[in-house]
């Protein structure tokens, strides 16, 4: 027999009740659109994803593809990555049903992706423009063109203007030199890009003497203040001067000038630098399929659509067709300068990166700090 | 109607299911979309890679090998990853405990209104975000930050943060206040004040009372703000990766390094790493403290 | 008798100085986050220079970042409730009974914690593929859920320890049944873990990023993993300018539920017959 509870005697009112229903009707509703929204109400037109690297990048992606949707009669959606590398880990792990369709990489990465097995090589028939970018920047593979660029990074050496006399920096090997001691400069790693490549050019030629390099990558050791892999913390580094000078992308610097750093980018006259290109990288079976794919990648390797990217990001173009407008021909690559590009051998890169990233953590990381 | 089912919840309960049923969510959620998950990853570290290049459309062969974790006990990532893990996680969680602790008191004991202040400035301090957060630790810790500025003003060398220990500490340990403040005022708040009081109103002074009353009874909360403090402490990327530019680095950094290798065998393995030395000084620091816990 | 008030003298300055330095730690990154948001150039952050609403601007104008902001709110509300419920029952049962392999549930719930972020979210998106299962939402509600989990457990647990059980004993001989008791005098009990629990695991979800960023898709991208692409190649004040956004209006929603509802009453509001 259960004795009457003191606790039973204020009960719950019907106002109180009613409200309680309402709102957990209305978040239920809710919930459950949005649910429905994202998950199963099919697109009304065909949605083609790019994923693209964010702020300016987009922006020249963006401005590139004007006109792209109403050509094509479809929607692009942008999907904001970080480091591409993690989206092309992303579609592996999806293989059997990628979300995304172009992922906007380098030819490093694709290779990777390869081994992963979600890239689809170029249609020459469906991409007309192929035959106009330079060779140098597509990625052939037992003739087959798995990946092409549609701009073209390259490397020089940024500097604080402030503290360095930009009048000394006259060869590449002046990074070894006792202005930057004690770790006053800036270096990527093998993960990212180009050290290794970089030191073999300066005082081999090529790319390809390695242990050379690695040896004098240790008489370096003691002016590295930083190894980054993130662009962002090395333009971060300079600008806040704890680094003097930096080994990077034309980009990086280019970014800080604009913003009144007190920054100059040198590229050494005469000297060979490292280049990279970076473009669109189609997915094995991507949602949209593949003709839309294709559209897309001639669309932005056409003269018109590297042009506005080039706007926005101060790369050089690499499509032949090109002409360059001459308000943006201060801030890319002279013709001489191009010549000095070194050619990317990008298989050799991909083979062998893990390796140089372990060499670098066992030989040069201990050496530092 | 809910007479039924206060019946059926004791029928339950004098079986001796209950505690099971209450936990079945949890069990049920951990088991099947983390253990699951975590054994996958535990066995790739014993799988082949292949560097890229080798075979079209696979990164890794599926068989038995213990190469990756010979790989991994070399000194290099012995000192280069493991030993700095284990000491910025026990520093800077020491230092964040006895940092915290006072303000945690002050928010579980103060009069409403500082109770709120503080609580407002901790939870904005969470908010921030953790790649605006360390990012802000680099322009204040840079050669030409205020703390430098103000220590050469006051006629001393600069201090070199950046790229140092020093630095990944003090960004890890600011990072940890706001999460251990949470966990201790919350503990705290529940240890009955008029204990306390009893212990003053006998005679006893401040300190006395804490160090006798107040600190065992928190015992429980500071077990718990500690395993907070070092799991925390483990597993960030982003503290050692700008803080410590590339020269000082943690477990985590390397597991990012290796999968954007897509080399997943040795991710796995720094990950199991990772995992075996937060769980060994969890559960040093859990064995140490559990005696003095009680289920009340 | 001197030696006394000395030493008692210097432990309050000691925990004093010990509080001041603490707070202006907590501080430290929010102001110049703040500051920096205003500064009218990108380069040289702080000190600032001089006062500009550009970045907020750009931050108003991106609406990637915008809906960036509304799914991490969306996923970071529901995977705390969640993992509140989850947590308050599990805690609950550890606290109170004593019952087979409850060391090994506690090692449970605090394992997703000690496994680095980068490997589980990985490892979650091979394994969801693996089974086949496409619904992106619930993919990364339940990925947010379990990290943020063991927080919500690891504050919760402590609580439920520090109420005497004879509260609970009293109501049940005052005739309150086991529902009852839980929701009028456990629950409210425990408040002050309970709110650090919700503050904790709303902060793990809202911030996460590691995990987030392999189970995104276009439609359901969190603001860190947007914040993290835009910033990709250069630190923008806009990051700043967001950051300081969501911070202030949260503490803003935070105070006006507190002055307008009192956090007190929100969690005693429901009365149960």
């Amino acid at each position: 027999m259960k004795r009457g509870s003191n606790m039973n005697k204020k009960g719950i009112t019907k106002i109180q009740a009613l409200i309680v229903a309402i709102v957990i009707i209305v978040a239920a509703v809710a919930g459950g659109y949005y649910y429905y929204y994202t998950t199963t109400i099919p697109k009304p037109k065909p949605t083609i994803v790019i994923a693209v690297w964010g702020g300016a990048w987009q922006k020249g992606i963006v401005d590139g593809l004007e006109g792209f949707e109403e050509a094509y009669n479809c929607k692009v959606e942008y999907f904001i990555q970080s480091d591409s590398m993690e989206t092309i880990n992303k579609e592996i792990a999806e293989k059997e049903h990628p979300t995304i369709d172009v992922i906007m990489t380098g030819p490093g990465n694709t290779l990777r992706g390869m081994a992963g097995g979600v890239v689809e090589p170029v249609d020459p028939s469906l991409v007309p423009n192929l035959e106009d970018i330079i060779s140098a920047c597509k990625l052939v593979i037992e003739g087959k063109v798995y990946f092409v660029g549609n701009y073209f990074n390259y490397m020089g050496i940024a500097i604080r203007s402030d503290r360095i006399d930009a009048s000394k920096v006259t060869s590449w090997k002046w990074l070894w030199s006792e202005d930057l001691y004690p770790k006053k400069l800036g270096m990527p790693t093998p993960e990212y890009f180009a050290p290794v490549e970089q030191t073999s050019l300066t005082w081999y030629g090529d790319v390809y003497h390695v242990d050379e390099a690695f040896e004098k990558l240790k008489e370096l050791a003691p002016n590295i203040g930083l190894a980054y892999v993130d662009d962002a913390l090395a333009s971060e580094a300079l600008a806040a001067g704890e680094i003097n000078a930096l080994m990077c992308y034309n980009v990086v610097a280019t970014k800080l000038i604009k913003e009144g750093a007190p920054v100059k980018f040198i590229i050494p006259p005469g000297e060979k630098f490292f280049n990279y290109y970076n473009g669109p990288m189609v997915v094995k079976n991507g949602p949209a399929g593949k003709d839309l794919q294709m559209k897309m990648v001639n669309w932005l390797i056409s003269p018109e659509a590297q042009i506005k990217n080039a706007k926005e990001i101060w790369s050089n173009p690499t499509n032949v067709k090109v002409t360059i407008p001459p308000d943006l021909a201060p801030y890319l690559l002279t013709t001489e300068q191009m010549a000095q590009a070194a050619l990317l051998d990008a298989e050799f890169q991909a083979a062998h990166t893990d390796e140089w990233q372990e060499r670098w953590a066992t030989e040069i990381k201990p050496l530092l700090g | 109607m809910s007479s039924i089912s206060i019946k059926f919840l004791r029928r339950i309960g004098r079986l001796g299911f209950t505690p099971y049923i209450l936990c079945a969510p949890a069990i049920i959620i951990l088991v099947f979309f983390f253990l699951f998950p975590a054994v996958m990853l535990l066995s790739v570290s014993f799988f082949k890679y292949l560097p890229p290049g080798t075979a079209i459309g696979k990164m890794y062969e599926p068989t038995f090998t213990l190469e990756n974790y010979m790989r991994f006990f070399k000194s290099a990532y012995l000192d280069g990853y493991l030993w700095p893990t284990i000491k910025v996680m026990v520093t800077s969680t020491i230092i964040a405990l006895i940092l915290s602790y006072p303000v945690a008191y002050s928010i579980a004991r103060s009069p409403p209104r500082k109770r709120k202040i503080l609580t407002a400035i901790t939870i904005a301090a969470l908010l921030v975000g953790p790649v605006v957060r360390v990012y802000s630790w680099l322009v204040i810790l840079s050669r030409d930050g205020i703390i430098n500025n103000f220590i050469s003003l006051l006629g001393f060398n600069k201090i070199e943060f950046l790229g140092t220990d020093l630095g990944v500490i003090i960004g890890t340990t600011q990072f940890l206040l706001a999460f251990l403040i949470f966990s201790l005022s919350g503990s705290i708040q529940n240890i009955n004040p008029s204990y306390e009081d009893a212990a003053r109103s006998l005679g006893a002074n401040e300190i006395y009372t804490f160090i006798k009353i107040t600190l065992p009874l928190s015992l429980p909360g500071i077990s718990s703000a500690v395993l907070l403090g070092l799991t925390l402490s483990a597993t960030m990327f982003e503290t050692p990766m700008v803080l410590g530019q590339g020269i000082v680095e943690m477990l985590a950094n390397l597991v990012f390094t290796e999968i954007s290798f897509l080399n997943f065998p040795f991710a796995s393995v720094a990950s199991v790493m990772l995992l075996a030395i937060t769980l060994t000084i969890s559960y040093g620091v859990n064995y140490l403290l559990q005696a003095k816990i009680k289920v009340r | 008798m001197e030696g006394k008030i000395s030493v008692y003298k210097i432990c309050k300055i000691v925990v004093i100085s010990l509080k001041l330095l603490t707070v202006g730690l907590l501080l430290m990154p929010p102001i110049v986050v703040a500051t920096s948001s205003f500064n009218p150039t990108a380069f040289a952050p702080f000190p600032p220079r001089g006062l500009s609403l550009r970045w907020f601007e750009t931050f108003f104008g991106d609406s990637g970042l915008i809906s960036g902001i509304r799914n991490s709110i969306f996923f970071a509300v529901l995977s705390t409730a969640l993992s509140l419920a989850i947590g308050i029952l599990a805690s609950f049962a550890i606290a109170r009974y004593n019952f087979k392999g409850k060391n090994l549930l506690d090692a449970l719930i605090l394992s997703p914690i000690v496994l680095p972020e980068v490997a589980f979210g990985n490892a979650l998106l091979v394994y969801f593929y693996y089974l086949k299962y496409y619904n992106h939402t619930i993919i990364l509600l339940l990925g947010q859920t379990i990290i943020a989990l063991p927080y919500v457990f690891r504050v919760i647990l402590p609580s439920f320890y520090g109420i005497s059980r004879s509260f609970e004993e009293a109501a049940m001989t005052l005739g309150a049944n086991e529902i009852q008791t839980f929701l009028r005098i456990t629950l409210p009990l425990i408040k002050p873990g309970l709110i650090a629990g919700i503050v904790l695991g709303f902060a793990t979800a809202f911030n996460n990023f590691s995990v987030s960023v392999f189970l995104v898709v276009t439609s359901t991208q969190t603001l860190p993993v947007h914040l993290m692409g835009r910033m990709r190649i250069f630190l923008d004040p806009t990051i700043a300018a967001a950051s300081t956004f969501v911070c202030l209006t949260m503490v803003s929603a935070l105070i006006i539920t507190e002055k307008l509802v009192g956090i007190d009453k929100l969690i005693t509001g429901i009365r149960w017959r």
